[in-house]
């Protein structure tokens, strides 16, 4: 059993952060192909170092604690550990995120892409022009008044260009 | 190369990489620092273990000799770099899609 002790401690460290992805819904593991793309410098680069320093005689490891299988010298462990710690500073990272989104850039608000996407503002907007032109007839309908947001969001593709045009027109007669 | 002057490196590769080269500039946001903060703790328990329990032990002549719970004070930078840099890494693709 004392073979498992590194191997163990690596687990533990993934069963204490899990919860971070079930409670708070960091998204991390649902979105693995960014995980592994972000986990790949910090593996070759660790990995590398730790050869080169085990190597150096830098540092070495105990047999008793480690499973034995190795590459190229380098307890499994190890290579493990470069995986296995940054998903936990991920999970952590996104953790801090998802509690003070305001904390970190990015996502939180400030990022131009973000703001583009965010259509529900874009629909927001649009809505209401179209929602009056298209839906005019629904007026009666008109009667559940508060409901408004589904409305909107159904007459957002189109009618909006008609009244667009028929602006100019109208402001063109003031002249 | 010591041990310490390898971290000393890492510690300066890490921050140009996320100041200049990927420019995602954690070390700037608060954030950051709260997600470092924790992981340190975790870190000092997880390595003071290791080292503790010797499952990994260090030449005396490429260390300062300066140790926190068992680990050599270098192993503090490494962290630093390492998590930091999968952060900057992280983040980066993440704006990118």
């Amino acid at each position: 059993m004392r073979h498992l002790t590194y191997l163990a401690l690596l687990a533990g460290c993934l069963v204490g952060t899990a919860p971070l992805e079930i409670v708070l819904r960091t998204r991390v593991y649902s979105r693995w192909r960014r995980l592994v793309l972000a986990l790949l410098p910090g593996v070759a680069l660790g990995v590398s170092w730790d050869l080169y320093a085990l190597h150096a005689g830098h540092w070495s490891f105990d047999e008793r604690y480690v499973t034995g299988i190795t590459l190229d010298r380098l307890p499994i462990e190890e290579v493990l550990f470069f995986i296995v710690i940054p998903i936990c500073a991920v999970l952590t990272l996104e953790a801090v995120r998802r509690c003070r989104p305001g904390w970190l850039p990015g996502r939180g608000g400030s990022d131009g892409a973000i703001g583009v996407r965010g259509p529900d503002g874009g629909i927001g907007v649009r809505g209401p022009d179209g929602g009056i032109g298209a839906h005019g007839p629904d007026g009666g309908i008109g009667a559940h008044g508060p409901d408004g947001g589904i409305v909107v969001r159904e007459s957002n593709p189109g009618p909006e260009d008609p009244i667009a045009m028929d602006r100019p027109a109208v402001e063109g007669d003031t002249r | 190369m010591t041990y310490t002057a390898l971290v000393e490196i890492a510690l300066v590769a890490s921050v140009l990489t996320d100041l200049a080269l990927l420019r995602t500039k954690l070390v700037t946001s608060l954030g950051f620092w709260i997600a470092y903060a924790i992981l340190t703790g975790f870190q000092l328990v997880v390595n003071g273990l290791l080292t503790g329990l010797r499952v990994v032990q260090y030449d005396p002549g490429v260390i300062i000799g300066i140790r926190i719970a068992f680990a050599p004070i270098e192993d503090l930078g490494f962290g630093f770099a390492l998590i930091l840099l999968t952060l900057s890494c992280w983040t980066a693709v993440e704006r990118r899609n």
